[in-house]
This record gives C-alpha cells, structure tokens and sequence, in this order.
C-alpha cells in the first residue's frame, strides 16, 4: 500500500522536477512575446525605434512578433491618398467573380484563392488548429481580367485573406542509405518532416470608399 | 422531359465557414503494474485532465490494458485510426504524441512537391489561340 | 560620427596575400559579411586596397549583428487574429 502510494506520489512529481521553468517553455511563447514587446521600446534608443517603424518593411519581424498582429498606424487610407489608377479599376477587379492572391509568408509566395489547402513547407510553431491567420503581405491579387502588383507588396488595406490552421501533417518517413564504394559498411538515415497545412478560407478585395483602417 | 440530378454536388472544405477538428475520439490505454506504463500513469494523473478540458470536442476514453505497454489511439472523422505506443516516456512526451494526434488529419501520409491543393477552376481561365487579338504573322 | 559599411561582395581566393591581409584586417572572412568601421583614413585605405571585392556606404552609426540579421529576413507576412478557444495545454 505504502509503495504504491510512494509510486503515484513520484509520478506525479515527474513533470514538475523535469520541466524547464516555465518561461523557457514553447507553450508560453505567446505570453513571453508580449512582455519582451513592451521591453523593447524602453530598452533601445529612440532613433532605432523611430528607424525601425519608419522602415517597416524593410525590418523583418522575427517570428514570436509575428504572432500578434502588428500595430496599425492611425491615419485612416482615404481615397486621395491612393494611386488613381487603384481608386478606378479596383471597383472592377472587386466586381469579378473569383479572385487570386499571391500572399508571401516568410518571403515564400503561394498563388491561393478563397477554398484552397495550403501546406506549408515548415511546421508553425505556436498556433493549434482552428486558429485564424490573417495574411498581409501580397505581391499580386488579381481576377480574371485585372491584375494590381504590388510594389513589392500590395497595401495591405487593400485586401484581406485569411486563413484557418487545419494541422500538422508529416511526411512519409525518409531513409537515405549512406554507402562507400568497396566498403560493405551501410547505415541508413531518417528523416521525417512536419508540415502546417492552412486552409484558405477568405480573400476579400476591400472597397475603396469603406477601406478598414 | 426527364428530371435530371444536379451535376455539381458541394464538397466540403474544412475551414471554409467552419472549422471542424479531424480527431474525434482518444483512448489511452495503460497498465497498472508494468515499468513501461510509468510516464502514462504519470500523464493521466497529471496532464490528461487539462488536456481533455481544453478539447471539449474530443471525446476521451482511459482503459486499463493490462502486461501490454501503453498505447494512444486517435479516432478520425474520415474512420481512420492512428495508434502511437507510448512505452518508457516521460509525461511530457506523452503529451507531445497525444498533441501529434489532434494535430492529425487521419489521413495517410503523402509526399507531396506543391504546397497548394485547389479544387477552384482556374481564375484566369486557360488560354484559347482562337479568342483574342490573334497573333500577326 | 559616421561609419563605413562594407559588404564583402566577391571572394579573395586567388588573390595575393597582402589583399587577404587588409580584408583580415577589416574583419571580413567570408561573402556578403558586414562589418562596421568608423570613417577614417585608415579604413579607407583599406578599402581602396579592396574595393574591387567589397560594396561600400556610409551610414549614421554600426548596426548590431542581429539587426543586419533582420535587415535581411523577410516579413512574416501573417498574424494570429483569432486564436483557437482551448487547444493550448497550459503547464
């Protein structure tokens, strides 16, 4: 009796004197995002930051950021602002039936339209199926009879797509048999990779009278 | 006239609208007495409650099985199962395999070189040498 | 204060001793790595030596390695806008 007690008493201790603390685990990424995004601006100096928001572009955010959506800048995109040839021809592209877009994530471009599965070439870490990926940054949105280009990206207000975490998949189990000439010595090595697979579930072309902020 | 059946039947597309996780149902197996059931124990006293209450829409089965090691079976909406033997880990592993299985689609696993599956036709349409302008020879 | 920038561009293999010198000397072991010196005629010098290998600006102050890092990755190109009700197994 008192064995099986000392048993269940050490189980149930092993994950706590194995864990790492927990602001080291992968799970608590999200939580550990957010505070380093509150130490950041304090602990760099102003110009950096003013630099780094000027050229948002240009400055990769690393992936944990990526997580959260990013801060919008507030001056709403009016009509003037936009290029005329946008203001014009996007009530047309918008009018067609069926649109594409060339979205870039990790500065990979996938061609989707609404309804397409999308397996990722890498497994995402921090996000569990159901959750709602919204994708801003494309190259090309197009339908049948209009294209808009970006430069290198389209404005991101002027479309939204977004898309569903359906899970991960993996691939069948590689072998690679490691062989030498005239020497019978053989070893096989393994490999077995993951995969996110996304699910497509809106691209939308903004209008340019009631564009989101 | 003869009644005819619509050609075009709706299939479904997870995500588009609703979302709907693949894993429907978990057992796990363990046993009382063998040393490779250790870490299983473990997670079913520890971990399992918390994981079976943030998955509200899988349904979890526990059952002894006893002198075999401890295993994970994943039931899935398309009728397939996917079975993980879970012998000699710690709880935190066993967490990692029950998490591979509701990550899972059910499905076999493929290879595949295109990461984009469409069952849209195609927005441009497919190019016709006798529609259009015409090439000037 | 200003800085130089310099990128080594092109490799120095085959090249004499005392030009791999002066890129050992400016910190460039290998290709497209970016090094930061203060401007001065010493490290123009330097520069004039290799300026056939090396892509060179002129910028405000030294970047850290991991923003020359950053400078180079691409953006994520996604958000999380709305996670998943339960699916996270807090420990």
């Amino acid at each position: 009796m008192s064995r099986a007690l000392l048993r269940s008493v050490l189980e149930l201790r092993t994950p706590v004197t194995r864990l790492p603390p927990t602001f080291l685990l992968p799970i608590r990424a999200r939580f550990f995002n957010q505070t380093s995004q509150i130490v950041e601006p304090t602990s760099t100096p102003e110009s950096i930051v003013n630099a780094v928001q000027q050229s948002q572009q240009t400055s990769a955010t690393s992936l944990p950021s990526s997580l959260t959506p990013p801060q919008q800048e507030t001056n709403p995109l009016s009509p003037a602002s936009l290029d005329p040839s946008i203001t014009t021809l996007l009530p047309l592209l918008a009018a067609q039936p069926s649109h594409y877009i060339t979205v870039h994530i990790h500065g990979r471009p996938y061609l989707v339209t609404a309804g397409d599965q999308l397996r990722l070439p890498f497994k995402m870490p921090g996000v569990v199926p159901g959750d709602i990926l919204r994708l801003n940054r494309a190259t090309t949105l197009g339908s049948r009879d209009f294209t808009l280009k970006g430069a290198p990206y389209v404005d991101e207000r002027l479309f939204e797509c977004r898309a569903v975490v359906l899970g991960t998949e993996a691939e069948p189990m590689r072998v690679m048999v490691k062989k030498k000439r005239r020497c019978r010595r053989k070893k096989s090595v393994f490999s077995k990779h993951k995969y996110t697979v996304l699910r497509i579930s809106e691209v939308k072309v903004a209008r340019v009278g009631e564009m989101e902020v | 006239m003869t009644v005819v059946a619509l050609k075009q039947i709706s299939t479904a597309r997870n995500g588009v609208g609703a979302f709907i996780l693949q894993c429907k149902k978990m057992d796990f197996h363990y046993c009382d007495w063998a040393g490779s059931s250790k870490g299983m124990n473990g997670f079913i006293k520890s971990v399992l409650p918390r994981f079976a209450a943030a998955h509200p829409q899988i349904e979890f089965q526990v059952s002894p099985r006893p002198s075999k090691h401890p295993v994970i079976i994943g039931h899935y909406i398309n009728g397939k199962k996917k079975t993980i033997c879970v012998r000699n880990m710690e709880p935190l592993q066993v967490l990692k395999k029950a998490e591979l299985l509701r990550e899972a689609s059910g499905e076999k696993l493929k290879r595949t070189t295109k990461p984009v599956t469409s069952s849209n036709p195609s927005v441009r349409g497919i190019w016709s040498p006798f529609h259009g302008e015409g090439l000037k020879v | 204060m200003s800085y130089f920038r310099i990128t080594l561009h092109r490799s120095a293999i085959g090249l004499p001793e005392r030009t791999r010198g002066a890129l050992a000397s400016l910190g460039l072991r290998r290709r497209s790595q970016t090094v930061f010196h203060p401007v001065h005629p010493q490290f123009a010098g330097m520069i004039m030596k290799v300026k056939e290998l090396v892509r060179v600006e002129e910028v405000d102050r030294p970047l850290s390695k991991k923003e020359v890092k950053a400078e180079r990755q691409p953006d994520a190109g996604f958000y999380v806008e709305k996670a998943a009700e339960g699916g996270r197994v807090g420990l």
